[in-house]
């Protein structure tokens, strides 16, 4: 790998505009539903209004027979298995034998407009045999209920995960208290503005599909899997997206429909999900029942950690896999841990596909840990912060699970959220009991997570990003990359890294969108892993071509390379700048010399991560830390949560532009305001979405949000490009059990389930009165999360 | 994307013509009075209707007047204006409060006072698309037999979700309606009725035209509370006005509790508005008026608040507006910011 030597930035570090910020202010960039093709067809898909049922027959004649419509398709004409994993290929196009939740795809029709379309999918009969359907982690333990899938071993418990480092009994003898406290982290969903769509033209033998999509390269590989044809008969393109949080991250019914539908018709087809169909695409965070125990000494330390999770996962495995682990890996950081077990489950259910939200998997079990870790501080009569500091771990150290932590700015992150919301004086000032309606409270939690992981989903040993640069006569220079940028700026990121070290503007440099003919292989915007590792592929890329202009410069300057910087178009000598030649004609030279000027870098994770099962997840080439301090007041009549502020700390490694970095801070905690009080992702008893709308299924609005101070926290990582690490998903997960430890200052409650709900609140409150002194030992049974009784069944199972 | 059935769209330029155009084409017609619920509507195939008869182009609907008795809105006055024209701001602030909760600023621009008026009562199991009601095999209200929320009962229980009628009702609005043969002012209070389907007495071909807000008396003193999950954009999942008129002795004149959102059309709490008249308010009456508003209340699941919780909020709400209206100075210390 070829890394950068440069020291003084001229772009990097500077809050700049993202690249394509001004045509997206003006409306004119240009996302898949804005593409239209001549003789374009709309596509519709027809949906299970059961969730569990055998088809037994589909009609599509008088579908077929509707003028208008161009094509008709069922399950049954591609019956390939696809999932974005290798290892969990449980997915079809449209379902085939039997429909999985209500709103899995049947049959899709094409037709020359979305009324005819719809008109088409109503005239398609389809005969049902209605199945008992498992629609609780519970269910999915009993052998009663008929399978979702017929792969499952034990009832329908997709998989399973248990590891144990070092000996926890031994932790727990050794432990002065022992705490376990049952946890609930209800499921939610992303809600990117832009719902999924696809448009795809079937020509010559050929597909061209234009996608919503975070991941264009595992799209590209299911596509040829369930179509049947070569890779390089297919073209994946990425426009503008309107964002994703982890729901576009794998390939979706609308993409393998709309290309089947424009092969039967010869004409484009473009499907556009409508906002209730992107609730049933979901992929979101799955609810998840938890039981944690942790072992410590007098003085706050940890001897060990037993965590058990519970995973509905909803129909399909999307990424579950890793979800199961995610639940529990995670816990070995940020704080010193000597010993630690985990097992897990993942249930299937005849829900919507759960799958991964920003910050995947490890956000449930942080709620957890960070809500017991202010237990454990009360308990012992310390600070919060004071606790998490003297268990913070340090840079360059090793996890008891074999994780490689390199830079490491969690104490930093402490202090620092710390001292600017005054935490020492307002923790202790709003403890102090009240007879005010409403109260004021302060809480704290911390968090770490992954800068993309350590091994490809699809194991191979070739880079996870490429990048190839190209610069024209002119002075122009394109980038090419396969890094989906949804909106969080990483085709920004490209262009600042090219501009710094071939030191052109950023206005200079052209990047071109996700497009599979033409830019190479990223793996996608996923596990936060864009900036790292197509960051890195870029450096060595641009530092390639600024060799060659080096070389002619050094010729023309009669300077010693070594000696030679650029920027703002100029390439000059160190030691006196008056020597300088323009960048243009260093180019046109090199061009001359060498022929066309193009470069390419790639980027791969180092080796790292342990040898036991499962070890595959959890390593990344560097993790990122986070603190949250957020300021609540709780109107002790009605219930409700004001968050007035949070503080939140981010080590980022370097930011490479703090404005986007300071944006990726604020979207990660107005997502964890969400997911704290107010967002529910819940089904009717008959598996029926209760709120697939955006009028009932309640994001944040503006007036919700609290005021957010952002600090970035800088700790220059030794592999990150220019010392970079993520931004984008590390930031939310401390956010929720901040809240839930703030509610905890101002009014002596627990809130151990999301959201935290007026209604929730009142009802703690109530029982908290009724206990008497508010030690809340008597309320835990009243509130039921039901974790244990769950660990005993599949015990004794 | 979902999309809207195919109509005929008609835009008359006077309040004659449109009636014309009501009675022509009867249940055929729905009239398009800024549309913030009715597309939605639409688009969920609630109703399809052939014709929409658009009165933005009636300038007549459009115009808030002034004199000696009160106010008079035509139908067609945007939320937006409700909220904030220094008319309805100066002589009846409570009503420009309850409008500022509406929705969101963008909805309050399409929306109009006369679309407030006439909406549609709200549940879970109606508000919803084409695709997910036949999931439930549908409800009474549209499609269906029976109720989702109370399967055993007799009739529909959707809710009146509407913010500025709870507080027109206690202000003793009336509101003009106009047909082809004749015009009728009937006082708002008597216009709703407590079914989810039939839940007011539009007759066919009568048109909204204005609402009147008479002017309130000397004395009076109004608050309206809206519980909902978020700051904007939510229907109220209640609605609480309260009306009160103190003589310059602080004795109550007149008190008028009016509950919004809680059952199929507004719902005034006469016992606990009897209960501080001629009275002194002390925090016991509160107490007593909170009490009686929140016993007459009986909310069913419905909406996104559990009924226990919005039948428990009916009494804080109650007994905060009352502490805000009769002591002012006191509230604002135990709730500022």
């Amino acid at each position: 790998m070829i890394k950068s030597e440069k020291k003084n930035f001229t772009i990097i570090g500077k809050s700049l505009p993202k690249i394509e910020g001004f045509e997206k202010a003006n409306g004119s960039a240009l996302y898949t539903d804005d593409i239209m093709l001549p003789n374009m067809l709309i596509g519709k898909i027809l949906r299970s209004p059961h969730p569990h049922a055998i088809i037994r027959k589909v009609n599509t004649e008088k579908a077929e027979a509707l003028p208008g419509v161009k094509a008709v398709m069922v399950g049954a004409e591609l019956p390939e298995l696809y999932g974005v994993l290798p290892a969990s290929q449980d997915e079809t196009a449209l379902a085939i034998e039997k429909v999985r939740y209500i709103g899995d795809g049947v049959a899709a029709v094409a037709a020359v407009d979305e009324a005819t379309a719809e008109k088409a999918c109503e005239l398609i009969e389809v005969e049902y045999e209605v199945l008992k359907p498992c629609l609780t982690i519970e269910d999915g333990f009993r052998a009663d209920l008929p399978k979702i899938h017929e792969h499952t071993k034990q009832a329908n418990v997709m998989k399973e995960v248990h590891q144990e480092f070092g000996d926890v009994e031994e932790g727990f003898a050794e432990a002065d208290f022992v705490m376990e406290n049952e946890y609930f982290f209800e499921g939610n969903t992303h809600v990117p503005l832009e719902p999924h769509c696809a448009l795809s033209q079937w020509a010559d033998n050929k597909l061209t599909i234009w996608s919503s999509t975070q991941t264009p390269h595992y799209l590209h590989v299911a596509l040829a899997k369930v179509l049947k044809m070569p890779r390089s008969h297919i073209r994946v393109i990425k426009p503008h997206i309107g964002a994703g949080y982890g729901g576009k991250s794998e390939p979706f019914a609308l993409e393998f429909c709309s290309a089947w539908l424009s092969k039967k018709s010869g004409r484009p087809v473009k499907i556009l999900y409508t906002r209730e169909e992107v609730f049933y695409a979901h992929r979101g965070r799955q609810p998840m029942k938890m039981i944690l125990k942790t072992g410590h000494r007098k003085d706050g330390s940890i001897t060990a950690i037993h965590m058990r999770t519970f995973l509905d996962g909803g129909s399909f495995g999307s990424y579950g896999l890793v979800t199961t682990y995610y639940s529990g890996v995670f816990l070995t950081l940020p704080y010193k841990v000597p010993r630690y077990k985990f097992d897990a489950f993942r249930i299937y259910t005849n829900k919507p596909a759960g799958g991964p939200k920003r910050g995947h998997g490890a956000v449930q079990p942080r709620f957890a840990m960070e809500c017991q870790m202010d237990k454990v501080a009360e308990k012992l009569g310390v600070d919060p912060i004071e606790l998490r500091l003297r268990n913070a771990i340090e840079p360059n150290t090793m996890t008891i699970n074999s994780f490689r932590v390199t830079s490491c700015g969690i104490k930093e992150c402490l202090e620092r959220t710390r001292d600017k919301s005054l935490f020492k004086e307002k923790y202790p000032s709003y403890k102090k009991p009240s007879n005010k309606v409403l109260r004021k409270g302060i809480g704290v939690a911390a968090s770490t997570y992954i800068s993309g992981a350590g091994k490809s989903i699809i194991w191979n040993d070739m880079p996870h990003s490429g990048v190839q640069i190209k610069v024209d006569r002119g002075g122009g220079v394109a980038v090419f990359c396969g890094a989906s940028d949804i909106g969080q700026g990483s085709d920004s990121m490209l262009a600042y890294v090219t501009a710094e070290i071939l030191g052109v503007e950023v206005s200079d440099v052209h990047v071109c969108q996700t497009d599979t003919h033409l830019t190479p292989v990223d793996l996608g915007s996923y596990s936060s892993r864009v900036t790292f590792m197509a960051g890195n592929a870029c450096i060595e890329a641009a530092e390639k071509i600024k060799d060659k202009l080096f070389e002619m410069a050094s010729r023309k300057l009669k300077v010693p390379k070594s000696d030679l910087d650029c920027g703002k178009r100029l390439i000059f000598s160190k030691t006196d700048p008056m020597i300088n030649m323009d960048w243009v004609e260093a180019a046109n030279m090199a061009e001359t010399a060498y022929g066309t000027i193009g470069e390419t870098g790639s980027y791969k994770p180092p080796k790292i991560g342990g040898k036991y099962k499962g070890a595959g997840a959890g390593p990344s080439p560097s993790y990122s830390f986070s603190t949250h301090i957020a300021e609540v007041t709780v109107d002790t009549e009605t219930g409700a949560v004001t968050v007035e502020k949070i503080w939140s700390a981010h080590d980022c490694g370097r930011a490479l532009n703090p404005l986007i970095v300071e944006g990726q801070i604020e979207g990660s905690v107005y997502m964890g305001v969400g997911e704290a009080l107010f967002e529910e992702h819940i089904f009717f008893k008959n598996g029926l979405h209760k709120n697939p709308s955006i009028l009932e299924y309640k994001i944040p609005t503006i007036l919700d949000t609290p005021e957010i101070e952002s600090i970035i926290v800088e700790t220059i990582d030794p592999e990150g490009p220019f010392g970079a690490k993520e931004a984008g998903e590390g930031p939310l997960h401390a956010a929720i059990p901040a809240i839930a430890n703030a509610i905890y200052n101002a009014v002596g409650v627990r809130l151990d389930s999301t959201p935290f709900t007026p209604e929730k609140i009142l009802k703690a409150l109530e029982e908290k009165e009724l206990a008497g002194n508010g030690n809340g030992k008597n309320t835990k049974k009243l509130r039921g999360i039901g974790a244990r009784k769950l660990a005993e069944q599949v015990t004794s199972s | 994307m979902l999309t809207l059935p195919e109509f005929d769209f008609i835009a008359p330029q006077t309040v004659p013509e449109a009636v014309e155009l009501l009675a022509k084409h009867g249940d055929r017609a729905k009239i398009l009075a800024g549309g913030t619920d009715l597309i939605p509507s639409m688009k969920n195939r609630l109703f399809e209707p052939d014709v929409l008869i658009s009165l933005g182009k009636i300038p007549d609907l459009n115009r808030i007047k002034e004199d000696d008795s009160g106010i008079t809105l035509g139908a067609m006055v945007p939320i937006s204006e409700v909220a904030h024209h220094p008319i309805v701001v100066g002589q009846v602030a409570v009503l420009a409060e309850a409008a500022q909760k509406i929705a969101t600023p963008l909805l309050q621009n399409k929306g109009t006072i006369g679309g407030n008026i006439l909406l549609d009562t709200r549940c879970f199991y109606y508000n919803q698309s084409y695709f997910w009601r036949k999931a439930i095999n549908n409800c009474m209200k549209k499609d269906g037999d029976i109720c989702r929320v109370a399967p055993s009962g007799h009739r529909c229980y959707a809710i009146s979700s509407c913010d500025t009628v709870p507080v027109l009702v206690a202000l003793n609005a009336t509101i003009k309606l106009v047909s082809e043969k004749k015009e009728r002012v009937i006082d708002l209070k008597d216009f709703y009725v407590n079914d989810g389907m039939a839940f007011n007495k539009l007759q066919p071909g009568e048109l909204l035209t204005e609402v009147f807000v008479p002017r309130p008396p000397k004395g009076f003193r109004g608050g309206y509370m809206k519980l909902r999950r978020r700051q904007a954009i939510d229907y109220p999942m209640l609605g609480v006005m309260i009306g009160l008129t103190l003589d310059d002795q602080e004795v109550c004149k007149d008190a008028r509790i009016v509950l919004g959102a809680i059952f199929s059309s507004p719902f005034e709490v006469e016992a606990a508005g009897e209960a501080l008249i001629g009275k002194k308010i002390t925090e016991k009456d509160i107490e007593k008026a909170a009490e009686l508003a929140y016993e007459a209340a009986k909310p069913l699941d419905l909406t996104n608040f559990r009924p226990a919780y919005r039948k428990r909020m009916v009494r804080v709400f109650t007994r905060r507006l009352l502490q805000k209206l009769t002591n002012p100075s006191s509230y604002a210390e135990e709730f500022a910011a």
